[in-house]
């Protein structure tokens, strides 16, 4: 990780032959080519945040909180939305809303014979899309502190007289505002460096985003240093908004697990449960149901511009990936081996820094902090360059093997196991590890047997996200793999720029597949699901 | 152990070995006849395997591979990398001090005429290369082609009648294709920098106005517009090119091509050899494999332009000799590549 930014640091001020220059930056600041997709990028990045928040409170309150009906359901959903790869979301929103076949078009003109519609490759359709694709960050974290607020306070609220709404603004709501400001940082960061919908829908529609130029950059004519000096400022950026969070949330409390009892209760919401349902399905639908709906019967139309029906059904695009293909096999393989390593060794590993950083068990906690951060927004290819530069060369040449790549997924996804499990030990009040103290534990017994079990659930949706991003990670791997140890996103990718959308699909579906079951299996045996609801 | 059961054991442990090699050797096929030097072959077998970047299909990358292991029992490493991203791993494996790959393909001119002038390549021509076109190969012999990229007009039967489709480039910049046309982007297809230099010579630099009014949607690489060209989304596009082109058309997706009156543009794809190159013998004897007749027939009957003279096409398509082609020299290519960018970025960004 040091090695990444250090590195970033440094080729942003070198030229060609070596020598120290500012040049790099000049041409950064100076060449109109980057500043507008520059301040796209920015503008595209703070509205999918702001909008993903937006969507992501009333969506994690209602299902979180309420009686709203089929919250079972909609937890399946939010999933689905979560583990769907960028690339699939856009390329099933350019299949349902391309201008002139999109499905959604056609239907709309043969039911009004008018010749209206809507357009994906827009700016408003690339904000769309990657909305779709960040707002269950901001879900995710939402959702889990507001399982953890306590009824207390709420009912505290209603005992002096105050109604259901009022609790909700003025008590509910500001308790869970670290993860709402989480949920914004991290929804913002995630639009600052995505690929796929600036690739897919960005460039046809001339609108231009900092990831994919930073990656051009890379290629011919080979640019380093300006690439360098464009994804300093984004690293500066992310340092600035974690600083802001600990100063805005630093000097007041947010324990809600309290050594004083208090249960949850489902919020009633009468009338309002139905406006409610019908927004979250909106939302759903729009990033899980119809994508995958359109994905799959893409994968199996033998002919898409016929219409579907039983003669037009094939298996064949299934049967490639899984049996024809072997390096959609090695592919499988590969990336299963991965993700479960990663995700073990990244929970455990973020649980060990939440810990030391929250308990400040160490000075330099807030360094530390910074660490486990950085990688988070620093854009895949830079990192994945900081990465091959560090370990390709003995002692640690580790190029070909699925090594590299695994602490390339290890170091890239550290920040979501250490933001989750950060989250799930704050929230723990330090009086119940305390309390065992005086009770005669050691540090370590009042840990293992007090703070383990309470933080059991975040550490457990750590490993989760860090599986489920692992799986279908791309903009490191592809710098990183060879012919054997190529990954599914890079299968997927290679496959959609070869313009094979048929074996896209087939194997956004098989994803969809393996990732259910992994996490109903989990469900089953552990008797939590990531989505911070226990068994009941 | 009594005397005799130690016998046996003895006569076992030699024999087992000597037929395991009798048996071995008898198995190993002798010296293909498409190999250049019989000396480079046999150090080739010593060092067992070739690593090679490649830019054909996932599917195509597997059955070379396999193909030659079967000619030679030499391994090949075979990773498909589109010219892009190749170059950016080849620099990096360079500027790391890696020797890790043999033998590149890029249809990136600039950047194999880039590597050139670095003195990152080996010179090296295969025998049955000798015989291609010598517009398909390096004069210093630092790469050359075993096949090459045809870019030509596709378009949607099913939207556009072929008495209406487009029968010469010209035709593209007509103001009816309105918002039905797909186009590249130099800046991530290489093979889209020598057609708009063509497009330029034959028509003048205002063709990117022309192209502009016409409001295409650009794409990345114009593989990436088949797909769209099939569904309808935009029934024409103005530089497809063959594998992708072909692949579609065979699976009975609604696609016609049409080879545009004032010819073909020939895109290069060039392989060569890298002065690191871990297996430097296996190496040539993998070019030999790829220039050789027969891997020139299996592409053209997979509807490949491959360079070599020899292949007989499959029913229904044509080889570059019976085509009308635009071709380019390398180095005025990579001399250009920079100037037709900008004036391509001036108008459509990027």
């Amino acid at each position: 990780m040091t090695r990444s930014v250090g590195w970033l640091v440094l080729e942003s001020v070198r030229d060609e032959a070596g020598a120290l220059t500012l040049e790099n930056y000049r041409a950064a600041v100076t060449t109109p080519a980057f500043r507008t997709p520059a301040v796209n990028s920015f503008v595209l990045a703070t509205s999918v945040g702001l909008l993903s928040v937006l969507i992501a409170i009333p969506m994690a309150w209602a299902i979180a909180r309420t009686d709203m009906p089929w919250r079972g359901l909609m937890r399946v959903l939010v999933f689905g939305s979560v583990v769907t790869p960028g690339l699939l979301t856009a390329l099933a929103w350019i299949i349902l809303a391309g201008p002139n076949a999109g499905v959604l078009n056609k239907w709309y003109r043969a039911l009004t014979h008018s010749t209206g519609g809507v357009n994906i490759f827009t700016l408003p359709g690339v904000t769309f899309v990657a909305v779709l694709e960040c707002y269950p960050f901001a879900f995710l974290l939402i959702s889990g502190a507001l399982t953890l607020v306590s009824a207390d306070m709420e009912d505290a609220a209603s005992i002096l007289g105050s109604s259901t709404r009022r609790t909700l603004l003025n008590v509910t709501l500001p308790l869970v505002m670290p993860a709402v400001l989480a949920g914004f940082i991290l929804s913002f960061l995630e639009a600052l460096t995505l690929f796929s919908s600036p690739a897919m829908i960005g460039i046809p529609a001339r609108i231009f985003l900092l990831t994919t130029e930073i990656r051009a950059l890379f290629e011919f004519p080979r640019r380093v240093g300006v690439a360098a000096a464009l994804a300093l400022p984004l690293l500066l950026v992310t340092v600035g908004l974690l600083w802001l969070q600990a100063r805005l949330l630093g000097r007041r409390g947010y324990a809600t697990v309290t050594g004083k009892g208090g249960s949850r209760r489902l919020i009633h919401l009468g009338w309002g449960r139905w406006p409610m349902f019908g927004f979250c399905l909106l939302v759903l639908t729009c990033s899980a149901v119809l994508p995958y709906i359109v994905l799959f019967l893409y994968a199996t139309a033998r002919t898409w511009s016929e219409p579907l029906g039983v003669g037009n059904f094939t298996l064949d695009h299934f049967r490639t990936v899984l049996f024809t293909s072997s390096a959609a096999q090695r592919a499988i393989r590969n990336s299963s081996i991965l993700a479960l390593t990663a995700a073990t060794a990244a929970s455990a590993l973020g649980a060990l820094i939440a810990y030391i950083v929250e308990r400040r068990l160490l000075a330099g906690g807030p360094v530390l902090r910074l660490l486990a951060m950085a990688p988070m927004v620093i854009p895949g290819i830079v990192f994945a360059v900081g990465l091959f530069a560090g370990y390709t060369r003995p002692p640690l040449a580790l190029y070909g093997t699925l090594w590299i790549l695994f602490i390339a997924y290890l170091t890239k996804f550290l920040p979501y196991a250490f933001m989750n499990t950060a989250a799930a030990v704050r929230a723990v009040h330090p009086e119940l590890e305390e309390a065992a103290r005086i009770a005669g534990a050691g540090a370590l017994g009042a840990f293992r047997d007090v703070t383990a079990p309470l933080i059991r659930l975040g550490v457990l949706a750590s490993w989760f996200i860090v599986f489920i991003y692992s799986l279908r990670e791309l903009s490191a791997s592809i710098l990183l793999f060879t012919n054997r140890t190529t990954v599914i996103g890079v299968t997927i990718l290679d496959n959609y720029e070869f313009g094979s959308w048929r074996v896209v699909s087939a194997l956004g579906c098989l994803l969809l597949a393996v990732n259910l079951a992994v996490v109903a299996g989990a469900y089953r045996f552990v008797g939590v699901s990531f989505l911070g609801g226990a068994k009941e | 152990m009594t005397r005799p059961r130690k016998a046996l054991v003895i006569l076992i442990g030699v024999l087992a070995p000597a037929l395991v090699w009798l048996v071995a050797s008898a198995q190993t096929p002798g010296v293909p006849a498409w190999v250049s030097d019989p000396q480079v072959y046999a150090a080739a077998k010593k060092e067992g395997a070739v690593v090679h970047y490649c830019t054909l299909p996932q599917a195509y990358c597997e059955d070379i591979g396999r193909r030659f292991e079967k000619h030679t029992g030499i391994k090949a490493d075979i990773t498909r990398l589109s010219s892009g991203p190749q170059y950016s791993r080849l620099m990096q494996e360079h500027q790391a001090g890696l020797k890790v790959t043999d033998v590149f393909e890029i249809a990136l001119v600039a950047a194999a005429v880039e590597m050139k002038a670095k003195g990152m390549l080996e010179p090296y021509l295969p025998r049955d290369a000798a015989k291609v076109d010598a517009k398909y190969r390096d004069r210093d012999r630092l790469y050359s082609e075993y096949y090459v990229n045809v870019q030509f007009i596709a378009y949607n039967p099913k939207l556009i009648s072929a008495a209406e489709a487009p029968r010469r480039w010209k035709d593209i910049y007509d103001p009816k294709w309105k918002g039905k046309l797909t186009i590249s982007h130099p800046k991530f297809s290489g093979i889209t920098v020598d057609w708009l230099m063509w497009q330029a010579k034959l028509f003048g630099w205002d063709i990117l106005q022309k192209l502009k009014a016409n409001d295409p949607i650009i794409v990345r690489s114009s593989a990436e517009a088949i797909p769209l060209l099939v569904n309808g989304e935009r029934p024409l596009s103005a530089q497809s090119y063959s594998d992708s082109a072909w692949e579609a058309k065979l699976k009975g997706e609604p696609l016609e091509i049409s080879y545009p009156e004032e010819g073909v543009v020939v895109s290069h794809d060039y392989t060569g050899i890298l002065k690191s190159a871990p297996h430097p013998n296996a190496a040539k004897v993998f070019v030999d494999y790829l220039f050789s007749l027969e891997h020139a027939q299996w592409l053209a009957d997979h509807y490949v332009y491959v360079t070599h003279p020899a292949v007989k096409p499959p029913a229904g398509f044509k080889t570059l000799k019976d085509l009308k082609t635009l071709i380019l020299d390398a180095d005025e290519i990579a001399r250009e590549t920079k100037d037709v960018r900008e004036r391509f970025a001036a108008i459509f960004g990027g």
